[in-house]
């Protein structure tokens, strides 16, 4: 057969399965719907954990990029008490800078925060019950855990909050996250393959007679798969499709009402979570539709 | 054409034997009947000669397909070879007259243009150029059958074989069926019908190979039915 020929059977072929594929999720309706229910919830699940998982990750990276803690003196510190802590932070290898912050200045930041209960709280000025403390500010964060260390041993200094507490909470949160994530994408990915393959069957069942047909006139195995493959990638597209629109509308409108919430932490921007779900969500809905119909053609299908 | 060397056929499940040690050779343009009573092996010959069935020993050989050797994927060039018709004819409701025989050419990839111009031809062939769209469902058994005699030689195959073709239909609407099979022979193409109709054997005096307990009985040149009805 001529190149030209060949070229245009196989285009030929691909717009038969794409419309054959189409026609049978139209005439197997009810089992069509059922299957892009399921992709749907599924998918939705998944990508609302994961953008979580995400952000959280993301919300430990910005903690990790601040690279501080504080330092707090002891209660009764003098001022030469103050400098001889200072010198020693200062010669910590892994110290990038240090800002002193006094228990008069804050005291005034608890002024202004608790507004309110301004008055109550100038009551104790005389007595102030705050510390002194110097910022950290450092080199690498991965210095963090030995710099706090040598900090705590400097005489004079009471307490050391080391961030690397928060930012390992947030990772084992991180990890729960991303493993719940896992485990949600691999059952639920499994219920939809089930359903999709059911749904196939019974596209399979309904053009049994077709299917002899075409079989007895010379139609290859191939011929006769593509269109139910194509049928359940179908099926997997527009539920990864429809579940893509649903997390984005979700997620943007959410973004807006905790912004405010959050304040200085940010999240991670509409545009790119959608740049992510939708590629995602497109691949995995074509594997799991495509795995869908591979799966039932196999067990029901004997060409 | 079509060669049965010793081929006996027993069915795995259930160990009945089907066919034993049949042997025969169709050679091309031949118009042959097969009889037998019912449970014969007649639909196991020809299930084995479209590669439904294999062989348990012995050697199918139809169209240069050696089927104890035939690859899966050279099976449907194998089906292309062969136009087979149904007692229930087999088409489809939802389809046209003109789509049922268009699908047998579609699905093995033939062109618009082609398909254009062949299910005309062969619509006109049969007799059916006036009912081209019409659904099954609106034509008479004759008319139906004369369908899926079209949708079997639409593609030209070399050999048409025919299981029971006039089995659900009237004498004259039979009559007609087989007129229509003679004509299709007389073009070339190699004809084999499984047939209980005794008036056509005996009247149209082809060859016929009969069939008894899945042995090859009699294999007669200008045959006779040779059973009572």
């Amino acid at each position: 057969m001529k190149k030209e020929a060949v070229t245009d059977m196989i285009f030929r072929n691909i717009q038969y399965f794409l419309v054959q594929g189409f026609k049978g999720v139209i005439s197997n309706r009810l089992m069509s719907i059922v299957s892009i229910g399921t992709v749907i919830a599924s998918l939705v699940l998944f990508g609302l954990c994961t953008l979580l998982g995400m952000n959280v990750n993301y919300f430990a990276d910005q903690i990790k990029d601040q690279c501080q803690f504080n330092v707090y003196m002891k209660k009764d510190i003098d001022r030469d008490g103050l400098r001889s802590v200072a010198s020693q932070l200062e010669s910590i290898d892994g110290v990038e800078s240090i800002t002193l912050y006094t228990k008069e200045d804050r005291f005034e930041k608890a002024k202004e925060d608790y507004d309110e209960q301004a008055k109550a709280i100038e009551i104790l000025e005389e007595n102030n019950p705050l510390r002194d403390s110097y910022i950290v500010t450092l080199t690498d964060l991965s210095e963090s855990t030995r710099v706090a260390q040598l900090a705590q041993q400097i005489e004079g200094v009471e307490e050391v909050t080391n961030r690397q507490d928060i930012i390992d909470k947030i990772l084992k949160v991180t990890d729960f996250i991303h493993n719940l994530s896992i485990w949600l994408l691999v059952i639920l990915v499994a219920i939809s393959v089930f359903i999709i393959s059911n749904t196939i069957k019974l596209g399979l069942f309904a053009r049994r007679k077709e299917i002899n047909i075409m079989k007895f006139v010379g139609a290859t195995n191939w011929f006769i798969r593509w269109p139910f493959i194509i049928e359940g990638a179908i099926l997997g597209v527009i539920g990864a499709a429809l579940a893509a629109v649903i997390v984005i509308f979700v997620y943007s409108s959410m973004l807006g009402s905790f912004s405010e919430f959050l304040g200085s932490i940010e999240l991670l921007s509409a545009s790119y979570a959608s740049k992510i779900i939708i590629y995602s969500f497109l691949a995995l809905g074509i594997g799991i539709g495509t795995i869908g119909s591979v799966l039932s053609i196999h067990k029901h299908l004997h060409v | 054409m079509i060669e049965f060397k010793n081929v006996t056929k027993v069915y795995e499940d259930n160990g009945t034997l089907a066919l034993e040690n049949v042997s025969f050779k169709i050679n091309k343009g031949e118009f042959v009947f097969l009889v037998g009573p019912s449970g014969a092996g007649k639909s196991t010959l020809t299930e084995l000669i479209i590669h439904e069935e294999v062989a348990t020993y012995g050697e199918v050989i139809v169209n240069d397909f050696i089927l104890s050797e035939i690859k899966k994927n050279d099976i449907p060039y194998l089906r292309r070879s062969i136009g087979m018709v149904f007692q229930d004819f087999r088409l489809l409701p939802n389809k046209t007259v003109y789509d049922n025989v268009a699908f047998a050419m579609q699905v093995i990839g033939a062109s618009r243009k082609e398909i254009r111009r062949r299910v005309p031809s062969v619509l006109s062939m049969v007799g059916l150029s006036e009912k081209a769209k019409m659904k099954p469902n609106q034509l008479s058994g004759g008319e139906q059958q004369r369908v899926s005699i079209a949708r079997a030689m639409v593609n030209n195959p070399p050999v048409i074989i025919a299981d029971e073709p006039t089995g659900n239909l009237d004498p004259d609407t039979a009559a007609e069926i087989m007129q229509l099979f003679e004509e299709i022979n007389r073009s070339g193409t190699t004809i084999l019908i499984a047939t209980h109709a005794k008036e056509f054997v005996d009247n149209m005096k082809k060859r016929v190979l009969a069939v008894e307990n899945g042995s090859l009985v009699r294999d007669e040149e200008r045959g006779g039915y040779g059973y009572d009805i």
